[in-house]
């Protein structure tokens, strides 16, 4: 039943098995295990970045294929809601009316590009996403009467998601189960969903193939694959799964905008996540998401403390002034791609064999 | 030399009207023994007892399809440039026959190739299987219609193990390819038969290995284990035994020789070892700076002042006029 669900594609080493256990685990009772605002929306931000990423390897890790369009898709998955809220009002029907408009739209959008430009080889066809990505950016900030410009659009959900909302009068667990916390259940239970559905996608005889493309295109195609066929389907569906963690995204902050969906940052962020977790490995996507979001919310406070417990010695308290969190980051990085260059998942399952 | 190939061709023609006498005509390839072997083959593609090659396509065995020559080019022809690789090549392929093509280095025979299987196109000429006109094709609708091929530099999936790479063959012929939602393991039918044929080629040993890692000789074991997994109608080998070990040539000559056994299959081999076109060929076919020089009999043809000279490298406009 458990391999079922994870479609026989076992950790493969007892380390990763522990490690995306107390992940699961984390997730699935961050309102009860870490109470607070910020710890939830982080929670909140892991689920939906695994997503994301995960989607992000199948073209990446999996097809080989390198897109910079990634965050475009799940902007459009984001404003299809924020849409569908912000003029049909705080209805589910209109969230879920938004959605399904963004996530057709994205698809759509992937289709063309990977009939298009899929052919050509793949420096060009990573030139061409980023183009188009930076155009839709710049189209999103120009149409500001219908996507608020750079402002982005602020809306209200439906009332269930919102704090107001309270499920039950007494509290479980010592926890008020308002509708802040039905919300992130909404979005865990749907990244938990959509993840187990991309690791079955990637150990179907479909997600072989993509290997065997990544791998050979041209042996692909010499024993019957419509290679093109192959790629595009790829793209189509991790644009798909992105345009959906866009509407995780969109219902959970009740705001989208430039910054949170489409920017470029994000992009490098997600391509971080993958190279760090592993690519090729959903797994990798799980374990990049995790560590790069709470260095990313954390750090920063981690170093502030670092700075008064060195307050006596000279020079270090500088170094580890919060202020320079961007700079550790980077290091951390440099760290991480230097001592695990197929990744920490590649890493682990290395070292059982 | 158009002329001479005319007459030649149907030389040819004859000898696959006498090969068709009535013992071997197209009733027979119709017969339930034979049909059932195709029924079997779409039940399941594999199983341990599965003879070496699958069961070709039953639409293969089209009796309409059959009075054609299984593999026909004409005037075949393609022009990088200035410079002509192929030129103005026809030939015809009779079900059931080994032919070889030899020819000094440069002299067209992986171009010639790589036109049938479609990794280039033509600038001028036809490529025809079972009567279709194919030359527009692409490479994997080329592949299903029947036409399966080794490589000369080994072309295989690098970073997926043995098993793997012989089992996505048979996934592509079981037309698998596009199934999102079953485990690619729950169809154990094709691990069998990538095992099946694994054992055939003598990998099965190493079928966990990831392919990168294995010995050379093993990969051209491995590119043999696609083609025949792959069970087309006309299998091309493309110097075959290239870089291998002295004792692993002859598990690849056997192989080739049971597949030759196989009377639906026909296959083109590229090869310059003398001895092993002696053994496995019953037609030679001779190109030369992209052109067909001779056509004919191993023993005339190796004997023959055109081949002798091509190798020789003396001036062959000459032979072919003499």
């Amino acid at each position: 039943m458990l391999m079922k669900l994870l479609s026989g594609d076992r950790p493969a080493s007892p380390v990763l098995t522990v490690l995306l256990l107390v992940i699961l685990i984390g997730l699935a009772f961050a309102p009860f295990l870490f109470p607070g605002s910020k710890p939830l929306e982080t929670a909140a931000r892991i689920c939906i970045f695994i997503v994301l990423v995960a989607s992000y390897d199948l073209l990446i890790g999996y097809t080989g294929i390198v897109s910079f369009a990634h965050t475009m898709f799940f902007g459009l998955g984001a404003y299809g809601t924020a849409l569908g809220l912000s003029l049909g009002g705080a209805s589910f029907a209109a969230a879920g009316l938004g959605a399904l408009g963004g996530v057709a739209l994205a698809a759509v959008l992937a289709l063309a590009i990977g009939l298009f430009s899929l052919r050509v080889k793949a420096i060009f066809f990573a030139m061409v996403t980023l183009a188009i990505a930076s155009a839709f950016a710049v189209l999103v900030s120009q149409l500001s009467f219908l996507t608020g410009g750079e402002d982005g659009l602020n809306y209200k959900i439906p009332r269930e998601l919102t704090p107001a909302f309270k499920l039950f009068a007494e509290p479980v667990l010592g926890l008020r189960i308002d509708g802040k916390v039905l919300s992130y259940y909404l979005i865990f239970g749907v990244a938990l969903v959509l993840f187990l559905t991309l690791l079955r996608i990637v150990n179907s005889p479909f997600g072989r193939v993509l290997k065997a493309v990544r791998d050979n295109s041209f042996r692909a195609e010499a024993i019957g694959y419509k290679v093109v066929r192959y790629r595009t389907a790829a793209t189509v569906l991790s644009a798909v799964m992105a345009a959906m963690a866009g509407v995780l995204l969109a219902l959970w902050l009740r705001y989208t905008g430039p910054a949170t969906t489409l920017s470029m940052e994000i992009m490098v962020d997600i391509l971080l996540m993958v190279v760090i977790g592993g690519m090729g490995t959903m797994y990798g996507a799980v374990l990049g998401a995790v560590i790069f979001i709470l260095a990313q919310t954390y750090l920063q406070s981690l170093m502030g403390l670092a700075e008064q417990a060195t307050a006596g010695i000279p020079l270090l308290p500088d170094l580890v002034a919060p202020d320079r969190w961007l700079l550790w980051l980077g290091v951390l990085f440099v760290l991480s791609v230097y001592f695990f260059p197929t990744g920490i998942v590649g890493r682990l399952r290395a070292g059982k064999a | 030399m158009g002329a001479e190939g005319g007459t030649r061709r149907s030389r040819l023609a004859l000898t696959a009207l006498d090969r068709r006498n009535p013992s071997l005509s197209a009733a027979a390839d119709i017969s339930p023994s034979r049909g059932e072997r195709g029924a079997a083959a779409r039940r399941s593609c594999c199983g341990p007892g599965t003879p070496i090659s699958p069961s070709p396509n039953p639409a293969w065995n089209d009796p309409v399809a059959r009075e054609h020559p299984i593999l026909e080019t004409h005037e075949l022809t393609i022009r990088f440039g200035g410079h002509v690789a192929v030129d103005h090549v026809s030939c015809a392929f009779e079900r059931g026959t080994l032919t070889a093509i030899v020819g000094p280095n440069g002299a067209g025979k992986t171009t010639y190739f790589n036109l049938i299987s479609g990794q280039l196109r033509a600038s001028h000429g036809k490529v025809v299987l079972n009567g279709q006109d194919i030359t527009r094709m692409s490479v994997p609708e080329r592949t299903l219609k029947g036409i399966g091929r080794a490589f000369q530099l080994t072309n295989l999936f690098p970073t997926l193990t043995v098993r793997e790479n012989v089992r996505l063959v048979a996934q592509a012929r079981a037309n698998l390819g596009l199934d999102l939602f079953s485990m690619a393991d729950s169809h154990v039918e094709l691990i069998e038969r990538a095992e099946h044929v694994l054992a055939e080629v003598r990998l099965l040993d190493k079928a966990d290995q990831t392919v990168s890692a294995l010995p050379h000789g093993d990969q051209r074991k491995l590119e043999v284990a696609l083609l025949i997994a792959l069970g087309p109608q006309v299998l091309m080998f493309d110097e075959p035994t290239a870089g291998m070990s002295v004792d692993e040539v002859p598990v690849i000559l056997r192989l080739i020789q049971e597949l030759k056994a196989d009377k639906d299959r026909t296959i083109l081999l590229v090869e310059h070892k003398m001895d092993v076109i002696r053994t496995l060929a019953d037609r030679i076919i001779v190109l030369h700076n992209g052109a067909l020089v001779a056509d004919g009999e191993p023993a005339t043809v190796i004997n023959s002042a055109v081949v002798q000279e091509a190798y020789l490298g003396k001036r062959v406009t000459e032979a072919t006029h003499g």
